[in-house]
């Protein structure tokens, strides 16, 4: 602060006043004191706003650094689960078996229901549920509820249309069998979640369930995703292809089922093995299941009864104990035995054949299946060797096959049987096998004394398309080449004709030759414990074509109730009919001079049987002809992801009540039951009945119309027959 | 070094640019990733769909070639199981595959 010397001297008054209240910082520029004041003043408040500001920056910056990322990440991240889809099922030939689908599932907030009441009532109205519960779901304070899964396309539009406000619609995928019974006991099924609960589903479903990705994406201020990871994409499950084919798959499902109605049977069971390399081309059993809806099956005893359930299986052993002792060189095909016209008395028990033949052949005894001649070879054999061959044909252990479930059947060690057991044991008494046994022990046979473990898993391919497993079937020799090939036309003999004709005379496969074998079995009652006078297993087994055999083929028909019960009027059928399809399908070509011959015999058959009953063979003909639209036909519906159409059984219960209150009126005509009669009794039952019938087909009724029941204009009842041409077993 | 005041402003008004041109080079950048962000969100979701779809077709035919609905339209149709001197085998993929 300087002043000029001229004015330091005098300064006037004011001027020094005013210098009490200013400061000159610069000469010529002078702040007054308030202004001075209102500067720090100012300045005191703009700091105290930094200050604050600091102290908010420091706050949310450092001290609340975790809560606030916290916060911005669920905001602007999403973590989006994107499920992997379970890995699909497929037959030899590639075609699906088990397939994903998305189909739409409802979800609601019950925070953000506005009006709980007309939700839950538009709720229940579209999706068919029950208001109360649904109600009380909706009620509550949490965030999330599921209110119905996997619904229809139909029901998905109506959530849409009513577009209540704290309602979501989700796609979930869905599993899918388009086959919908086929196979069902082969595939299982999976939950709504899509685990396997059974079956192969089960069995395989650590390498069919994928792998789940988890990405965290950000989403801009609508919502929408701006960006996700590449990188973090889901791995789907591994795809299966199995050795089953699905053509074969279905006819031995519509053999075992006409089995079953025909011969009012229990259930049945039909397998198809390629001989070859063990590969199983179908597996068969009934009552079956709907994997689409396991829970209509419940209590029906379905279930895959070819590896779950091991059976007294009869007669069909003793192909196997006859080619123990074959192949350990006590007897030769050209080995007589005395058959003691078939009564032979051990001990205190006496054995009895169905023939009455004095003396057989090894062939003989297997065309005519001599228990006497089987029971005396295995004394031949010894109870060790008999014991040590069954098990080289893998009974009494399970077989290995990629299914959950299988057991192994009961074959005691040899120590165990008995004075007796070795006898039983001799024709498939006192010993259990699973029908998958029988069929893989028939395959060694068919590929000249190679025995193949059944496998029913051919490649397993991730959802890479890497293989990681490709099965690569390892064979085991069970018997020799020689010995083999020497029982194959014992197994042909058994369908042969004639006077010394074979216990499944009658029965043919079309322009092939095959062979065979039959067995009746006697089953043990539960309530009595003791072998049940008319209990029986009807079973068939055999090799097509005889000559290179391709495949094995048992079916079994478990308590056959209908008018038969040998297993070449049983089973015989119903194997027959697989054969012929399978054979078919492998493009195996049929000897047409073959054929001719199987059809001159038929008629000659059928002549003999016209004799016998005094029915019009050239009228059976024409009718037949006439009629020929004999398809089976199934009565399975189509499933396809849309609309079900429940159609409603208040019509089939109207029906019954109809039915019930018209039994009473004594005009009205009695329709009888046909199912698994032969024409003869067909024919004979419609005219005690007083009802003219129509006959389509022939071989055994397996479906007519009108329905049985009383009925007051019947009319002209079409019986339809088995169009089992090449099953024409007399009646 | 000495330099000049109208050197000193030509540098501060190079780096000025520069900062700016670092910036907006950044600015665009970012917008890229956003851009190819959402492309790349609706493609998956695209591609999502097309999965669905071709599930959904699949599982379709195989409904529409099953044995069973096969064999109930050819009997609607008048048809019957042909004899097997009607047959006539064509070899195919499918059947020399099995055959071998």
């Amino acid at each position: 602060m300087s002043t000029s010397p001229s004015n330091a001297s005098k300064p006037p008054p004011t001027r020094k006043r005013s210098l009490r209240r200013t400061t000159q910082y610069k000469p010529g520029v002078v702040i007054s004191h308030w202004t001075r004041i209102r500067f720090y003043i100012v300045g005191c408040a703009i700091s105290l706003c930094f200050l604050g500001v600091g102290y908010r920056a420091y706050g949310i910056q450092i001290k609340g650094k975790d809560h606030y990322r916290d916060l911005a990440e669920r905001q602007h991240l999403r973590t989006i689960e994107v499920p992997a889809p379970r890995g699909n099922i497929y037959d030899r030939n590639n075609v699906e078996l088990a397939v994903n689908a998305d189909v739409d599932s409802v979800f609601a907030n019950p925070r953000a229901i506005v009006d709980l009441t007309a939700a839950s009532e538009q709720l229940a109205k579209a999706l068919d549920l029950d208001i109360r519960p649904l109600e009380s779901q909706l009620a509550t304070r949490r965030y999330f509820t599921w209110i119905k899964r996997h619904i229809t396309p139909s029901q998905a539009e109506a959530i849409r249309a009513l577009d209540i406000k704290g309602v979501s619609l989700t796609k979930e995928p869905r599993r899918y069998y388009p086959g919908k019974k086929l196979a069902g006991h082969i595939l299982g099924f999976a939950g709504i979640d899509g685990k396997g609960l059974d079956g192969l589903e089960l069995a395989m479903d650590e390498v069919l369930t994928g792998e789940q990705a988890r990405v965290a994406s950000l989403r801009d201020a609508s919502g929408n995703l701006m960006v996700d990871d590449p990188n973090a994409v889901p791995h789907a499950g591994a795809s299966i292809t199995l050795t089953i084919d699905r053509t074969i798959q279905f006819a031995a499902e519509r053999a075992v089922r006409e089995a079953v109605t025909l011969n009012k049977a229990k259930s049945a069971v039909a397998v198809v093995q390629d001989v070859r390399n063990g590969d199983i081309l179908a597996i068969a059993s009934y009552p079956d299941i709907d994997p689409n809806d396991p829970g209509a099956s419940a209590g029906k005893g379905a279930r895959n009864r070819a590896i779950t359930d091991s059976y007294e299986v009869g007669s069909v052993m003793k192909i196997f104990s006859i080619a123990a002792a074959l192949e350990a060189g006590v007897i030769s095909p050209g080995t007589v035995i005395d058959t003691e016209k078939g009564r032979y008395k051990m001990g205190r028990k006496l054995y009895r054949d169905s023939f009455h033949d004095e003396e057989l052949d090894i062939g003989g005894i297997v065309k005519r299946s001599s228990n006497v001649g089987a029971l005396k070879i295995a004394q031949m054999l010894g109870a060790p060797r008999l014991h040590k061959a069954y098990r080289k044909f893998g009974f009494g252990d399970v077989t290995g096959v990629e299914l959950p479930g299988e057991v192994s059947g009961v074959l005691h060690p040899s120590k165990r049987w008995g004075d007796l057991g070795l006898n039983s044991h001799s024709f498939g008494y006192g010993m259990t096998s699973t029908p998958l046994q029988v069929t893989a022990a028939m395959a060694a046979i068919g590929n000249k004394g190679m025995y193949f473990e059944p496998r029913i898993i051919k490649e397993v391919v991730d959802g890479d398309g890497h293989s990681l497993y490709n099965r690569n079937p390892k064979g085991r020799r069970v018997l020799s080449k020689k010995t083999s090939t020497a029982l194959f036309p014992m197994l042909e003999s058994v369908f042969e004709h004639g006077k010394v004709h074979g216990t499944a005379r009658g029965l043919y496969v079309p322009g092939h030759r095959v062979g065979g074998k039959t067995g009746t079995a006697h089953k043990i009652d539960p309530t009595t414990h003791k072998y049940g006078e008319h209990l029986y297993l009807s079973s068939f087994s055999g090799i097509a074509p005889i000559e290179d055999p391709r495949i094995a083929v048992t079916v079994l028909v478990d308590e056959p109730h209908g008018e038969e019960h040998y297993g070449g009027k049983v089973a015989g059928p119903a194997w027959t009919r697989i054969v012929t399809e399978t054979l078919a399908v492998l493009a195996i070509p049929s000897d047409a001079s073959l054929l001719a011959a199987q059809l001159e015999a038929k008629r000659k058959l059928e002549r003999r049987f016209a004799w016998r009953t005094g029915i019009d063979p050239d009228k059976i003909e024409r009718q037949r002809l006439r009629n020929q639209v004999p398809l089976q036909v199934t009565e399975e519906e189509e499933i396809v992801p849309v609309d079900e159409d429940d159609a409603p059984a208040i019509q089939d219960l109207a029906d019954e009540e109809l039915a019930a209150s018209e039994a009473a009126d004594p005009s009205m005509i009695l329709v009888p039951d046909f199912t698994g009669m032969g024409l003869a009794k067909a024919l004979q039952t419609a005219r005690k009945a007083g009802i003219t019938i129509e006959l389509k087909g022939s071989g055994s009724a397996i479906d007519q119309s009108p329905a049985p029941g009383p009925m007051r204009n019947p009319g002209v009842v079409q019986v339809r027959f088995t169009t089992s041409e090449y099953a024409f077993a007399e009646h | 070094m000495n330099t000049t005041p109208r050197v000193r402003a030509a540098l501060l008004v190079l780096f000025a640019t520069a900062l700016l041109a670092i910036g907006l080079h950044r600015v665009h950048q970012r917008h890229q990733v956003v851009r190819v962000g959402y492309e790349l969100s609706e493609a998956r979701s695209e591609l999502r769909k097309l999965d669905e779809e071709r599930n959904r077709l699949r599982l379709e035919e195989s409904v529409l070639t099953s044995p069973g609905r096969i064999e109930r339209i050819a009997a609607s149709l008048g048809m019957v199981r042909p004899t097997p001197n009607q047959l006539r085998i064509i070899p195919s993929k499918n059947s020399v595959a099995l055959r071998k």
